[in-house]
């Protein structure tokens, strides 16, 4: 919360997110895997 | 007897917002009109230099700081002033004794108007879900993720944002004060964090951000 009113603040806007299958989000966003 | 009392407001309006944050403005100037709050509303200033750090000045003559603290308590304020809780905004208040300077630091007018800040900020702001593809500025996602990591969390978990361009280990370089555990804690707890701060790079080269792996 404190960065999407930090975002507002910028006139930038934003929302809250969450992605449950974590393997999915690594792999969307290029994060490599567990080591 | 209460004073009248002038407000100027100095906007910071980014170039490609300056026509939403004109009608945000209108919006909410014909909402505070219409009750006849306000004694006299001078036209909305425009700078004349593209770049000027304000490219917009209000200024508001209110009959009292009474009438002024309760038009911006209504509701119907929050909903029309709510197109311009994302623009930065500077706020002076003069009374009518000392029309030309500005209000004293700390009056209790000047901490209301601080504290109006922080409520329009939190009532005001809304999630968006549709974007234009524009970049961010760099110094605004900097802003941002600091944001983030001066949140408060649960055992310090907190998040660490990466740039575009960065290498796995440079995070602890741009941003030092998540890099390195605390020196008072206790070496297991040092060596636990150390173990576990391994920071989570993007090969895509864009700027996203991670959570720290929890230590115990």
């Amino acid at each position: 919360m404190a960065m999407t009113l930090a975002a507002a603040d910028l006139g930038i806007g934003s929302c809250h997110a969450g992605v449950a299958d974590i393997q999915l989000a690594r792999e969307l966003l290029g994060f490599p895997g567990e080591p | 007897m209460a004073e009248p009392v002038t407000l100027i407001n100095s906007f910071e309006v980014p170039s490609p917002t300056r026509r939403n944050s004109f009608i945000a403005w209108e919006k909410t100037r014909d909402y505070l009109e219409s009750p006849a709050w306000i004694h006299q509303y001078r036209p909305l200033h425009q700078a004349v230099a593209p770049n000027a750090e304000f490219q917009f000045v209000n200024i508001a003559r209110w009959q009292t700081a009474e009438d002024f603290m309760t038009a911006i308590q209504s509701p119907g304020f929050r909903e029309a002033a709510a197109g311009l809780a994302g623009y930065r905004r500077t706020q002076r208040s003069t009374g009518s004794s000392a029309p030309d300077g500005p209000a004293p630091n700390g009056s209790a007018l000047e901490k209301d108007q601080e504290t109006m800040q922080t409520w329009e900020a939190i009532t005001s702001r809304r999630n968006v879900r549709s974007f234009d593809g524009r970049p961010i500025a760099a110094t605004d996602l900097d802003r941002i993720l600091e944001a983030g990591r001066q949140a408060p969390s649960s055992q310090n978990w907190q998040a660490v944002g990466l740039h575009p361009g960065h290498r796995p280990g440079d995070a602890s370089a741009s941003w030092p004060r998540c890099g390195a555990a605390p020196a008072t804690w206790p070496g297991r707890r040092r060596r636990s964090w150390s173990s576990h701060r391994r920071p989570i790079t993007s090969s895509t080269g864009r700027s996203s951000i991670s959570a720290r792996r929890r230590w115990r």
